[in-house]
């Protein structure tokens, strides 16, 4: 039987006008950003200047769709469980047979539905690139998936705050703390070296060139695949160099960051990272289904 | 049957329930009263598996309730003292909403839709939307959602807060309904006259604590027992008789206080019972006192209620 809070959660969305408001803006957003990029890059004759567009147009819908969910997620799953709360339904919910994991996934997987139509909108405009080449289908198709893992994960922080907060608004606010918090946190290696046995591995040529992929990824500090910045920033090197740019100027401690990530694969690394985003977005959600879980233990208090 | 055995309740330091022991019959309808704080939400909410108790058990036949699980919760139907509701959700789907949360079947979840739409006399707003219902229709559709999985016990948290009369007069009618089916209810009110017109037992709670348990009339009685002898003397006797009729009295041994309230009426409180309120009113036939009537007022159940929270 199909999730009766996803069912009935879904049909309610479904209904509000708000919800087709929000889906056209998204598309209309993404529209007009390819329109605009087109009539100012696409339309020269010089063929070189039209596959930089291209490309600018390609990295400018991804990262708008990026920016788009990270904003729009968190304030859609903030009430989640908040809301329900607010108006004195998760009482009612908590009584029947429906046990409180299944009513949290219940309410991230309809968010995540709705997001997931939202994403799906943006694909019509996405695939313009195609008209002009330089960029291939799978390349779209991948990187609506990452967008889609990232999502996920940032859908999750909005209904793990939703399980604990009072009200939407707070849950709002304590879930974009917390993807600051973990991003500024997980971008914290970036800014320090490697251990010098690495340093020494990947400048000795010869043993740069034999690493595996795997072994690349191995070495990669495990708090750069939670950052879903760099998961963008990987997805789009191959076309905009972005990492490769901040080496040049300076920023010479990513350095052996970015020679890792060449090493396993700029695409792979970017799944990788929206795969552990979307883990970590899980676990928490269980962990808000723990809380909100009503028969907890109640330590027994002393008279005095 | 409901046996609670101990339950206990703190909120950090209060002690907001101290050991409750309270039996429950089947078809029964309990009430529960009490001044605010007194402990009557904290207990259902324990038996409603939404908090966890310091200390104590509750058992519905058996089944214990207190971390019971699903089998638990499958036996308590439970309508809050507040209607939350959903909005872009029709009555039907609301009620199919929480027959799915408990796991019915289709067939069975169309059949127990139209039942209890029927017995809270809202069949014709199938298709209205919730939100737009009034706040009885409401608290009816929310009394349906509780007996959705047809749960052995009831609890009903203030169930006629905020109605209008005839709204109240309609609750009023399908609790009545739903003792007839045999259901167990437990319900809380402050509209005190109400339950004991409805319930067959009472509990009254004040500060956590079990002021008194039983049957109305038996409350009523026990209340009634102390209650002072009223008597009112004709408008033709004497300021004399009635001050023999006051020195008579005094002498009784049973008496334990006068109080002439007007010029011809006394106040006299009988220590003992029956019999030696019998005797005082033979004592005052015997030496031909002119008394117009002789009688204890009737304890309501709010005066009642009013007594027994003021001494505990």
């Amino acid at each position: 039987m199909l999730n009766p809070i996803l069912a009935s959660s879904a049909r309610r969305r479904m209904r509000a006008p708000r919800t087709m408001i929000v889906w056209s803006a998204y598309a209309l957003a993404l529209l007009l950003i390819a329109l605009f990029m087109q009539s100012r890059f696409l339309g020269g004759q010089v063929y070189l200047a039209r596959m930089n567009g291209v490309i600018t147009l390609y990295a400018m819908l991804v990262g708008t769709q990026f920016a788009l969910l990270l904003l729009t997620a968190p304030l859609m799953t903030a009430g989640a469980i908040a809301s329900e709360r607010e108006r004195r339904t998760l009482e009612l919910l908590l009584v029947t047979n429906t046990g409180s994991v299944r009513i949290v996934f219940g309410k991230l997987m309809e968010c995540f539905a709705y997001l997931t139509l939202l994403v799906a909108g943006g694909l019509p405009t996405m695939c313009v690139v195609l008209l002009f080449g330089g960029i291939t289908l799978p390349e779209i198709l991948t990187a609506e998936c990452f967008l889609l893992m990232v999502a996920l994960g940032v859908a999750s922080i909005g209904v793990f705050c939703s399980s604990f907060a009072k009200s939407t608004v707070s849950a709002a606010i304590f879930a974009f703390l917390m993807m600051l918090v973990i991003g500024a946190a997980s971008a914290l290696p970036l800014l320090n070296g490697y251990t010098q046995k690495v340093t020494d591995v990947l400048y000795d040529q010869q043993r740069y060139v034999a690493m595996s992929p795997v072994e690349a990824l191995r070495w990669i500090s495990v708090p750069v695949c939670l950052n879903p910045v760099i998961g963008l920033i990987s997805l789009l090197e191959a076309h905009t160099g972005l990492f490769h740019f901040l080496t040049d100027r300076g920023w010479g401690r990513i350095l052996a960051t970015y020679m890792l990530m060449d090493k396993a694969g700029f695409i792979r690394v970017a799944l990788l990272n929206g795969g552990a985003v979307a883990v970590i977005g899980l676990t928490l959600t269980l962990l808000g289904a723990m809380i909100i879980r009503p028969h907890r233990r109640v330590r027994r208090s002393k008279k005095k | 049957m409901l046996n609670i055995e101990g339950l206990t309740r703190y909120y950090g330091k209060f002690l907001a329930l101290d050991h409750l022991d309270l039996t429950i019959g089947d078809g029964e309808l309990h009430g529960f009263v009490g001044p605010n704080g007194a402990g009557k939400t904290t207990t259902m909410r324990i038996l409603a598996t939404l908090l966890a108790p310091s200390a104590g058990s509750a058992q519905i036949d058996g089944v214990e309730l207190i971390g019971g699980g699903k089998r638990a919760r499958r036996l308590v139907g439970y309508m809050p003292d507040f209607f939350g509701v959903y909005d872009n959700l029709r009555v039907g789907e609301y009620l199919d909403f929480y027959a799915r949360c408990y796991d019915i079947g289709k067939v069975q979840r169309q059949r127990m839709t139209d039942q209890l739409l029927e017995l809270v006399h809202l069949s014709d707003k199938r298709d209205e939307m919730v939100d737009a219902l009034s706040r009885g229709m409401k608290q009816r559709l929310c009394l349906a959602r509780s007996l959705m999985h047809d749960p052995k016990l009831l609890i009903l948290d203030e169930p006629a807060s905020g109605m209008d009369p005839r709204a109240r007069a309609e609750m009023k009618g399908i609790l009545k309904t739903l003792k007839e089916m045999g259901k167990t209810v437990l319900i809380s009110s402050h509209i005190l006259p109400e339950l004991s017109e409805m319930c067959d037992s009472l509990t009254i709670l004040d500060h956590g604590k079990l002021v008194f348990s039983g049957t109305v009339d038996a409350l009523a009685e026990k209340m009634s027992g102390d209650a002072p002898v009223d008597i009112r003397f004709t408008p033709t006797a004497s300021e004399g008789q009635v001050e023999n009729a006051v020195s008579v009295l005094r002498e009784l041994p049973y008496v334990s206080g006068i109080t002439q309230e007007e010029s011809r009426f006394l106040r006299v409180r009988v220590e003992g019972g029956e019999k030696n309120r019998a005797d005082l009113l033979c004592e005052l036939m015997a030496r031909e006192m002119p008394v117009l009537d002789f009688h204890r007022e009737p304890m309501n159940l709010e005066k009642v209620f009013m007594e027994v929270t003021q001494d505990a």
